[in-house]
């Protein structure tokens, strides 16, 4: 008789969230991953001047504010087309580039070096949940200092955003038709300056701490795999064409690779309900016309994320995926891996901000003016921090008539669809050895090691019925 | 130690190439000579995005590890606790139990259905609800901060329709509670009122909104470095485009703020100065009140004020400044600056509100 464990809250995560696993012979057999904060900002957006939208949108997440200012940004692009000056797409990179360093430097040392590393005996680290830190002293003291040092330094990242975007987090200065800031010399020379701090930072610290972690803690190459299924729709594009990112687009199916028309996402996703807490509505071929009312408690359902699947296929997102299509990571899928291939990631992204801030061509536009349709439909796809974010707008009248977004953490930590497919996160946790169920931090440690975001996660709902006609300002 | 007079200045000062805080965690050292004990602090979070707890971690002087680790003793913080589930919940029990502690609350309490729409742990065998959470442990805290327009009046998650019946902490607790508005707080508001309540074991000057004077206490249309293109009707088409941001939506004329003289990150940057509208996130209305952020004020519904001006382009500057001033007029005869319901505890909880807002204390 498996042991029924239950760990909630999940702590150093975005959000609240909860999991529900199984534990038999010191295994996890199964499990599942609930989010506990719903707030219904879909139905909130409608109604609204779509030019809200890129400042709106961002509120869904502190954590990834940008991200969520391009993809609506880009899906008002995609509903009324104009072109983007050169250094508009470049600073709209630059600001989204800064953006990862922040969230992925915090990640690491706020969410994840706490799990393997003993802090000092201070609150909030006690107590400690744990007796398993395996690091010697030396490195463990190490680390800790890091950590320190990280506290501050990771505020520089939020610098180099706000040096372009007025202040972060929630930036002001993303639009459709580029930057507001232009490439001022001394902005840039300031935003390069900042650039070569972090990367000094990530070379000298991040990657040796990962690397210790690696070392000192091997078994963890060897749980938390969960499906070779990866999604990128690919980060920073460099023209109108979608398909041209600097990180390319690219799935994985059942461990073999695929090219990907990220345009075949344009009409949406289907989310299947049957798990969560909303309470079903008639059929509909297209996404943006679903129909869900929140209802919670209903049978069999346990969280507020639905579960969207790729051609039926539950599809795991993030810094893993993207690497492992690039080809700059492919160790193994594990939960070392995953936050292996966060740091390769992050060094990366460190670098091309530096080299983009001499790219700039100051003087020359920034910006194209850009009006609302009066009606239009537009799709906006962007590899956020934890994975691939999708923006869906329709407007009608000059107004939102509809806005639906897919987020990565959706993509994660999905619940089981109808055919009793897990989502990958629920998925890698089968098979961890829990060494003590009542505190099975391995799972924890699992958890963290996909960055799950619960205020990303849980905004979904669009009103049931005919469309409203909601307050016009 | 500085004087609470010398200390609202240095809070208040438009001067600030160098940070306020420099000098402010020198203080806050020599308070803890003072006051060996650390002041204990639980940072609950309802239905929020975290945009405030990274803001904070923006912090300069003192910095993050400053606050974290020699400031106060943060008991709690869900992005920061080591431990996790059962463990966690405890420790927020544990100093509720001792009493004697500051509060901070990030994120809109939603009261819909029970508040079943932000839960976090599980109290009695159910799941704790952030509506329960936050009158649990505001029942023995000594001050209550609210950080962050969410937990201030709602902020994004109660726009129209509110589907989740989201609402400022005021509206659940029946304490006193120091609001700290803004999408997210600025680093500096937060920390400045936190400062004063360490140094001062009192809440500094609040407006009736509960706001502290010394941080919002003025418009940001007086402070903006760009006033003089407003004057002289020079007018910003586009975002992006240089000149007064007034035309395309900017809500600085209505929003109580220190922004253009403290600026953002570093004071790297602020809002009008990227050349984009300031979009008022530091009143107690935003969003609904502030939107459509890129349209001109008087097109917006403000409710009880009828200001009737409606067309900036063609008039002349002079007579935009008249419609400015009609707005503000509005404002202050109401006594307060827009929108949202306004909080009016008694007088007794703050003691020496008197009403007025701005200058007060600056001319000092």
């Amino acid at each position: 008789m498996a042991q029924r464990v239950m760990i909630d809250p999940i702590t150093r995560v975005e959000g609240h969230m909860s999991a529900e696993i199984y534990v038999e012979n010191g295994e996890v057999v199964d499990a599942k991953v609930s989010s506990t904060l719903f707030r219904g900002l879909e139905k909130i957006f409608e109604g609204r001047d779509p030019r809200d939208m890129p400042y709106y949108t961002q509120r869904i997440c502190g954590f990834c504010p940008v991200p969520h200012s391009v993809a609506s940004s880009a899906a008002l692009r995609d509903a009324n087309p104009v072109e983007v000056p050169y250094n508009g797409r470049k600073l709209t990179n630059m600001i989204l580039a800064a953006d990862y360093l922040m969230d992925h430097i915090r990640h690491f040392y706020f969410l994840v070096v706490p799990d393997f590393t003993k802090m000092p005996e201070v609150s909030p680290y006690i107590p400690y949940p744990t007796k398993d830190y395996r690091l010697p002293p030396d490195v463990n003291a190490k680390i800790v200092e890091h950590y320190l040092e990280a506290l501050d330094v990771q505020r520089r990242s939020d610098t180099m955003v706000a040096t372009f975007a007025g202040k972060a987090p929630h930036i002001h200065g993303i639009f459709p038709g580029g930057t507001s800031m232009p490439p001022h010399t001394y902005r840039v020379i300031k935003y390069r300056s900042h650039a070569l701090e972090l990367v000094e930072f990530i070379r000298t610290r991040m990657v040796p701490d990962m690397e210790a972690f690696a070392k000192y803690y091997p078994d963890h190459f060897e749980f938390g795999k969960g499906y070779e299924n990866f999604l990128s729709v690919g980060l920073f594009q460099q023209s109108e064409n979608l398909q041209d990112r600097v990180i390319k687009p690219g799935i994985m199916v059942d461990g073999e690779i695929r090219n990907f028309d990220i345009r075949s996402l344009r009409e949406g996703v289907t989310e299947d309900i049957s798990h969560a807490w909303y309470e079903e509505g008639p059929e509909d071929t297209k996404p943006i016309n679903s129909t869900v009312d929140p209802a919670y408690g209903k049978e069999g359902a346990y969280t507020w994320v639905k579960a969207p699947r790729l051609n039926g296929k539950p599809m795991e997102t993030g810094p893993l995926a993207r690497m492992w299509i690039t080809g700059d990571y492919r160790n193994g899928i594990s939960t070392m891996d995953r936050l292996f291939a966060r740091v390769v990631e992050t060094l990366k992204i460190a670098e091309y901000c530096s080299t983009w801030a001499t790219e700039l061509k100051p003087g020359e536009p920034h910006i194209a003016r850009w009006e609302v349709p009066d009606e239009g439909y537009g799709a906006g796809l962007v590899e956020a921090v934890r994975g691939t974010l999708g923006h869906w707008i329709k407007i009608e009248g000059g107004k939102v008539a509809k806005y639906q977004v897919i987020t990565p953490t959706v993509w994660n930590g999905s619940p089981r669809d109808k055919n009793g497919q897990r989502g990958p996160m629920e998925e890698s946790l089968i098979g961890i050895p829990v060494e003590n169920p009542e505190h099975p931090i391995e799972v924890v440690r699992t958890i963290h090691s996909f960055d799950p975001c619960n205020a990303c996660a849980v905004q979904v709902i669009t009103p049931k019925g005919p469309l409203k006609k909601f307050r016009v300002y | 130690m500085l004087s609470r007079r010398e200390f609202v200045k240095l809070c208040m000062s438009s001067t600030l190439s160098v940070p306020l805080t420099n000098i402010l965690f020198e203080e806050l050292v020599k308070a803890q000579v003072v006051h060996p004990e650390k002041p204990r602090a639980l940072w609950l979070q309802a239905a929020t995005c975290s945009g405030n707890t990274l803001s904070f971690a923006n912090t300069v002087n003192p910095y993050l590890s400053d606050v974290v680790l020699n400031v106060i003793d943060l008991k709690y913080h869900l992005e920061l606790i080591n431990a996790f589930g059962e463990q966690s919940t405890k420790v927020i029990e544990d100093t509720v139990e001792k009493g004697d502690y500051i509060l901070i609350v990030e994120g809109a309490i939603p009261t819909k259905d029970g508040g079943i729409y932000a839960t976090s742990g599980e109290r009695n065998g159910q799941p704790w609800k952030a509506i329960d959470l936050v009158r649990y442990a505001a029942s023995r805290a000594t001050y209550v901060i609210a950080i962050g327009v969410c937990a201030v009046s709602g902020g994004p998650f109660a726009g129209h329709p509110n589907p989740t019946g989201c609402v400022g902490v005021h509206e659940v607790i029946d304490k006193p509670v120091i609001n700290c508005p803004g999408c997210p707080c600025h680093p500096d508001w937060f920390v400045g009122t936190l400062a004063h309540l360490l140094l001062y074991k009192e809440n500094p000057k609040l407006d009736d909104f509960n706001r502290p004077v010394m941080f919002y206490g003025r418009p940001i249309h007086d402070l903006c470095d760009r006033r003089s293109y407003f004057e002289n009707g020079i007018f910003a088409e586009y975002p992006g485009d240089f000149g007064c941001m007034y035309k395309i939506g900017c809500k600085g004329p209505i929003t109580y703020a220190d922004c253009p003289v403290r600026k953002w990150n570093e004071y790297v940057n602020w809002p009008v100065e990227d050349n984009a509208p300031c979009i008022g996130c530091a009143n107690p209305g935003f969003p609904d009140a502030s939107s459509p952020f890129f349209e001109h004020l008087p097109s917006i519904r403000v409710p009880n004020i009828t200001v009737t001006a409606n067309t900036v382009g063609v008039a002349t500057a002079a007579v935009t400044v008249g419609a400015i001033g009609a707005h503000l007029v509005g404002n202050i005869i109401k006594g307060r600056p827009l929108g949202g319901t306004p909080h009016t505890p008694d007088k007794d909880d703050t003691g020496e509100r008197e009403g007025k807002l701005e200058n007060e204390e600056r001319d000092k």
